[in-house]
């Protein structure tokens, strides 16, 4: 599995690619949403993970453009946020994410995210 | 002062005690303002005396403050959550690279939230603690990241009244923080 994961926090994208790793995920890291859109559109992985909290607000309208594009909008994307109203799994489902992870993000539940959202059966841990 | 503030002075000093013995600290100000007081004790001050000083009232102070068993220093707190190298996968490389890169987007972080608390900034101030809290939230942290939730809640209120006592906490709980992660990097 290929992955995507845009996110401008380092720690978490380095834990993240760290952990998913070793579990036969290979992670392309995209620090803003300008840079996902770029690598999603050139490359298009088999998941994209997106954090919609990223500096200049763009994390939002990023899903909105992936889940428009013909090349992009039927990729899984799976949304992380630092915080959220009640509203805000439902606001993201409506854009098209598949599923919604309040940060801090433990690694094993997004592992288990992507195979659910890309069909695959998880590898043991 | 300039450079840091007496409130952030204290906070990093109660930050490096961690448990052990507490120096008492008396704060002198010529700020009246009610809250003054109780924003240098929730600092972790011990006492406060206004300027124009009297040599009394500080006299008064040192002493009430010297007397008696030293008080001790608030418990030491186990910082970075047990769980930790369970959540890294039993990795400790893993956990000490991730240490090191937090610690060196650790300056910038900090100074983007200090510079959003003078420039009574709640925008800025909410975007540069959400970055900060975000990050400490990957190692646990829950006594750094609930003083982050706090002063990123006045800003997203817009209310700043305190917040120079938020941030001295915060400071304080991110330098306990930082310097038990320096351990590990």
């Amino acid at each position: 599995m290929k992955i995507l994961l845009a996110d401008d926090d380092r720690v978490l994208t380095t834990l993240l690619t760290g952990r998913l790793r070793p579990r036969g995920v290979e992670v392309v890291v995209a620090h803003d949403a300008m840079q996902a859109l770029m690598s999603a559109m050139r490359s298009p992985p088999d998941a994209i993970v997106l954090d919609i909290q990223m500096p200049g607000g763009t994390g939002l309208e990023a899903l909105r453009k992936l889940k428009t594009s013909t090349k992009t909008s039927s990729i899984p994307v799976i949304v992380l946020s630092g915080s959220g109203t009640k509203d805000t799994p439902r606001e993201v489902t409506e854009l098209g994410a598949d599923e919604f992870l309040l940060k801090p993000v433990d690694p094993e539940a997004l592992y288990q995210a992507l195979c659910r959202a890309t069909g695959q059966a998880p590898a043991p841990s | 002062m300039p450079e840091m503030s007496g409130l952030e002075a204290t906070a990093a000093i109660r930050g490096r005690e961690n448990g052990g013995r507490r120096t008492p600290i008396i704060a002198m100000t010529a700020r009246v303002l009610k809250g003054d007081r109780e924003e240098c004790l929730a600092a972790g001050m011990d006492d406060y005396v206004s300027k124009p000083l009297s040599p009394k009232a500080l006299f008064q102070a040192i002493d009430a403050a010297t007397s008696g068993p030293p008080r001790p220093s608030q418990e030491p707190l186990a910082v970075i959550g047990d769980g930790l190298v369970a959540h890294m996968g039993g990795d400790r490389a893993l956990l000490r690279e991730l240490a090191a890169i937090f610690l060196q987007d650790y300056p910038a972080r900090l100074a983007a939230v200090r510079a959003a608390v003078g420039q009574r900034d709640p925008g800025a101030l909410e975007a540069a603690v959400h970055a900060l809290r975000g990050a400490a939230a990957n190692f646990g942290a829950d006594e750094a990241v609930a003083a982050a939730v706090r002063l990123e809640t006045m800003a997203r209120e817009r209310n700043l009244g305190g917040v120079e006592a938020a941030f001295a906490e915060l400071f304080g709980c991110m330098t306990r923080f930082t310097v038990e992660l320096g351990g590990l990097a």
